[in-house]
């Protein structure tokens, strides 16, 4: 089962550099969509790679959907070799992200994030704007409807900020 | 220049902008054209015709980020129970 409490905090206790993006992001951000799994877009300096390394291999990571047989590794030379990375951990499903398509790199990503308080925690989080630019470049058709509902949350937001205004 | 009268034209806008009986049926129709397209156009509205159901979204933006994400946790503990709960139903019959 899914602790996203558990996986911050290994992420932030090893100094790991990432913004939360993906369906979590849009969950933090107001969506009411439902996912099991937590994307995070990752810098990729080899001291990061280590960094990840160190947090989430006591949770032991293993390719998810790869046969139980299936050789691997997960050290920082795997992570430096791949991109996009889609792991089944004893704390739930992770997928690192190297590069987050609409946007870019982790530092393109930082630019489209804002660092809210989680669990007292500071993390960065995707912006509705990022998660919008993002779900659009991919263009899945499952993905139609979450961007209305991020269209529709990005308007009720603004709505907010100018009644706050008035 | 002329003092005004105190308490004559006070009808008059002082931005100059036709006042509703000024303007007509005709461009009282273009206004309500305008904001018809508007209520079209909102994505508000759009997420409501795609049978999204806003009332949600106005109830997590109550909460904060933290609260958000225990909400999530427990529908997702609730969709599991279920979920486990027809595995073992179709497991009996």
């Amino acid at each position: 089962m899914l602790d996203l409490k558990e996986i911050l905090t290994t992420l932030r206790n090893n100094n790991v550099h990432f913004v939360l993006i993906g369906g979590q992001a849009a969950v933090i951000q107001g969506s009411a969509y439902l996912t099991r799994d937590v994307d995070i877009c990752y810098a990729r300096d080899k001291e990061n790679l280590e960094n990840i390394v160190r947090a989430l291999a006591p949770f032991h990571p293993y390719l998810r959907g790869a046969p139980k047989d299936l050789p691997f590794i997960f050290d920082a030379k795997t992570l430096h070799l791949g991109l996009n990375f889609t792991f089944s951990t004893d704390i739930g499903d992770i997928d690192l992200i190297g590069e987050v398509k609409g946007i870019g790199n982790y530092n393109d990503v930082l630019n489209y994030s804002e660092t809210l308080e989680i669990y007292e925690m500071p993390c960065d989080v995707l912006k509705i704007e990022g998660l919008i630019r993002s779900k659009k470049a991919v263009g899945r058709q499952k993905d139609q409807i979450h961007v209305k509902e991020l269209e529709a949350l990005r308007e009720i937001r603004k709505q907010h900020e100018e009644k706050k205004n008035i | 220049m002329a003092k005004r009268k105190k308490g004559t034209n006070r009808s008059r806008r002082p931005t100059g902008r036709a006042t509703f009986d000024e303007m007509g049926s005709e461009n009282i129709n273009k206004v309500k054209e305008k904001v018809s397209d508007y209520k079209i156009r909102s994505p508000i509205q759009e997420a409501i015709d795609f049978g999204i159901d806003v009332t949600l979204l106005y109830d997590t933006l109550t909460l904060t980020p933290t609260e958000r994400i225990e909400l999530h946790q427990r529908m997702l503990e609730t969709a599991e129970e279920l979920r486990k709960a027809g595995k073992r139903k179709n497991a009996r019959s």
